[in-house]
């Protein structure tokens, strides 16, 4: 029984070591409050086409949210209204970029490249929150994969086709 | 997700270490390369339909992987497990020989790269693939249909013929057959009854025409065609044995005819039938009165022979009007009850059969009344030609008789409920939804067997929804079929539809509806498709057997 569960326990941490396919945040946590610089991996194409567009949602709660340049690639930034009002450093603040578009690029199916933006987690985020960042990968001859599925109650990103990559808000984030 | 992992190990620790090895696998690769296999192709291809078995299966995935498992589930729902191989991105499956025609399903579970195992199905025919019209709902004629048709009509003939003749014989006074013939043709029905009972099992079960052991028969005595096959066993037995007494054997005889009138009365589409003690109560007056008249044809044609026993045709003549009236109101009234609107009669072959069927009795009466009134009194007094036209005509009587039990027969491939697969009634209608939407998922039943899917989406608040796509996706875990996929098409009344789910009883079903709402967002709206077995089982259930 020792034996199986050790086996079982190995293999669970090589699993979570081997991380999943799919776009995927490098930084797996962050603390309310304080910045967080998402690093977008894009890991393969859509079906073996390469990644011209990169779409990224930037989640409620992650404020101020800023792209870094890429060279090689146009960056647009869509501002929008937020849910909710948040307190940054004593003013509120209602609005902003809700969207990051990179296009103009070409990355080849069998190239990897990370795409970076940073925001503020809202200090009003409470610990324990999983902030889902849905992206829509768009590659050459309309294919697509959509990184937008959310787990339901229940259920993790492992039971979907094409999860939406997280991140985890904590008091002490591992770095 | 480790927990789920070691609980799944305790039980299998050979598999935890499998996944040791490709997990440490997948960890030396570069991060972010892996990706889950996605099915790209496959030979032959999702709703293909091949005239003959494929020898293999071709699955293309989008990069390489490892087989854990694949099967086959036919269309008789029997599955078996197949053997393949992968090279790189390609799995070859080896297609098992001895599979049904009609849909096959095949399931796969692949490991790629990432050890994720990912399942999936595809779909395909074997055999011509029937339209979905009403011509042809049961998609081809096999052997065992032709077989239970010929046999379930030779024995219903021989039962009247047997059962009928001795009631005649009893009634009139006619004499009996000689005792070898008599007792020839009992065995003979004893023998058509016990393969009729026989071949309703082996379609129960779904079988080929070939010897399947006693399961059969188990089948069959499950169900009403167990019961009638007894009462007809049981009056064949009583008018065969000899009882000493006039008043004993005529006591037997209406024994039996009684016992041979109430087994119509379990078997058939009248089963199903409302009202059914109506329904019930016409099967046992036009059963009883076709053994009765059927049965009196024989003896009535050797009368005719001799001049010398004109005393049983005199009898039967002043007898039969009233029955024979009584038969063909109490089919009348059959027809009524099973038939639910006039201006369907043609799109089904219930419907059709039963036009035959009027012809025949039609055709039939006027030799009736022909006999009745022209031809018996001129006999009678004995005039040879009139008595060599009354053998002539009674001759054509009984050929007529035999295509009307044959064509009645048909009853058992196409009973009134094949009606609601023209007139489009849903076969279930399930309610599913998650935090954002909500979804109504129809099932409808096709005569091919296979269904058609509509789904309409809202939101919570019942508001109409406009998703941009919708994707259903369909499973049975406990039987072992993976998620087939199907991309709904918008029809014009905004609803969602696809056809051809290879889906006849929704028991154990799952279903998965993924409404791509906007770019970003999605729900997958899931549940079971039977959430009630009963309601399900009463709605797809085929009425049984008999006419």
């Amino acid at each position: 029984m020792i034996k199986q569960v050790t086996a079982a326990l190995f293999a669970a941490l090589c699993a979570a070591g081997a991380a999943h396919g799919h776009a995927t945040l490098e930084q797996a946590q962050a603390a309310p409050g304080k910045a967080y610089k998402a690093v977008v991996r894009i890991g393969h194409g859509c079906e073996g086409k390469p990644t011209i567009r990169v779409r990224v949602k930037v989640p409620e709660g992650l404020i101020s949210a800023k792209p870094m340049p890429k060279s090689g690639w146009t960056v647009d930034k869509i501002k929008g209204a937020y849910e909710k009002s948040y307190n940054l450093y004593g003013s509120a603040v209602k609005e902003g970029t809700t969207e990051i578009v990179w296009s103009g690029g070409n990355l080849a199916d069998d190239e990897y490249d990370e795409f970076v933006f940073r925001g503020t987690i809202a200090k009003e985020t409470p610990t324990g929150t999983r902030i889902y960042v849905p992206i829509v990968q768009e590659c050459t001859d309309g294919a697509f994969e959509r990184w937008i599925e959310i787990p339901t109650a229940g259920k993790s990103s492992d039971d979907y086709e094409n999860p939406a990559p997280f991140f985890d808000v904590v008091e002490q984030p591992r770095s | 997700m480790w927990l789920i992992i070691r609980a799944w190990a305790a039980a299998n620790w050979r598999a935890a270490l499998l996944l040791l090895v490709l997990a440490a696998l997948g960890s030396l690769s570069p991060v972010g390369a892996q990706a889950h296999a996605v099915l790209k192709s496959s030979s032959p291809a999702s709703n293909d339909t091949l005239d003959r078995p494929p020898s293999s299966i071709e699955l293309r995935f989008n990069e390489a992987v490892r087989l854990v498992t694949a099967s086959v589930t036919d269309s008789t729902g029997a599955q078996t497990v197949m053997q393949g191989d992968t090279l790189g991105s390609v799995a070859i499956l080896n297609f098992p020989s001895s599979i049904a025609r009609g849909t096959a399903i095949v399931s796969y579970r692949v490991a790629s790269e990432d050890g994720h195992p990912v399942g999936g199905s595809i779909v395909f025919h074997l055999g011509t693939q029937t339209a979905t019209t009403t011509d042809a709902p049961q998609g081809f004629v096999s052997p065992l249909m032709i077989t239970i048709w010929l046999v379930h009509a030779g024995s219903i003939v021989l039962l009247a013929v047997v059962v009928g003749g001795a009631f005649f014989a009893h009634l009139f006074d006619a004499g009996t057959p000689l005792p070898s013939r008599r007792a020839l043709s009992a065995i003979l029905a004893i023998l058509l009854l016990t393969a009729n009972a026989y071949l309703q099992g082996l379609d129960e079960i779904g079988g080929e025409l070939t010897f399947a052991g006693i399961r059969p028969f188990l089948a069959a005595a499950q169900n009403g065609a167990a019961i009638a096959a007894s009462l007809a066993l049981f009056s064949l037995v009583l008018v065969s044995i000899p009882i000493n007494g006039r008043r004993a054997s005529l006591a037997a005889v209406v024994l039996a005819m009684t016992a041979a009138s109430v087994s119509f009365t379990f078997t058939g589409h009248c089963n199903v039938a409302v009202p059914r003690w109506l329904a019930r109560t016409c099967m046992f007056l036009h059963g009883g009165v076709m053994i009765f008249w059927v049965g009196s044809l024989i003896p009535l044609w050797r009368i005719g022979e001799t001049q010398a026993r004109s005393g049983p045709l005199l009898g039967f003549s002043r007898a039969i009007p009233l029955p024979f009236a009584g038969m063909l109101l109490a089919g009348g009234a059959l027809a009524w009850i099973e038939l639910p609107a006039l201006d369907t009669v043609l799109l089904s072959i219930y419907g059709r059969v039963l036009l035959l069927k009027v012809l025949l009795v039609s055709l039939l009466c006027f030799l009736a009344v022909y006999n009745r009134f022209w031809l018996t009194q001129p006999a009678l007094a004995g005039s040879p030609i009139a008595r060599w036209r009354l053998r002539r005509s009674i001759s054509g009587e009984i050929v007529l008789a035999v295509v009307i039990v044959a064509s009645a027969s048909l009853w058992r491939f196409a009973g009134p409920d094949q009606l609601e697969f023209a007139t489009a009634a849903p076969m279930l209608s399930v309610h599913l939804h998650s935090e954002t939407a909500m979804a109504q998922l129809e099932l409808q039943l096709q005569p091919d067997g296979t269904s058609r899917a509509r789904v309409s989406v809202m939101t919570l608040d019942f508001e109409p929804l406009e998703p941009r796509t919708v994707v259903l996706r369909v499973r049975k875990p406990n039987a072992g079929v993976e998620s087939i996929i199907y991309d709904l098409l918008k029809s014009p009344d905004g609803a969602w539809e696809t056809s051809g789910l290879p889906i006849s009883n929704p028991d154990g079903w799952e279903a998965d509806v993924q409404i791509l709402i906007d770019d970003f967002t999605t729900a997958h709206l899931e549940g079971d498709l039977a959430p009630s077995s009963d309601a399900a089982t009463s709605v797809t259930k085929r009425s049984g057997v008999g006419s």
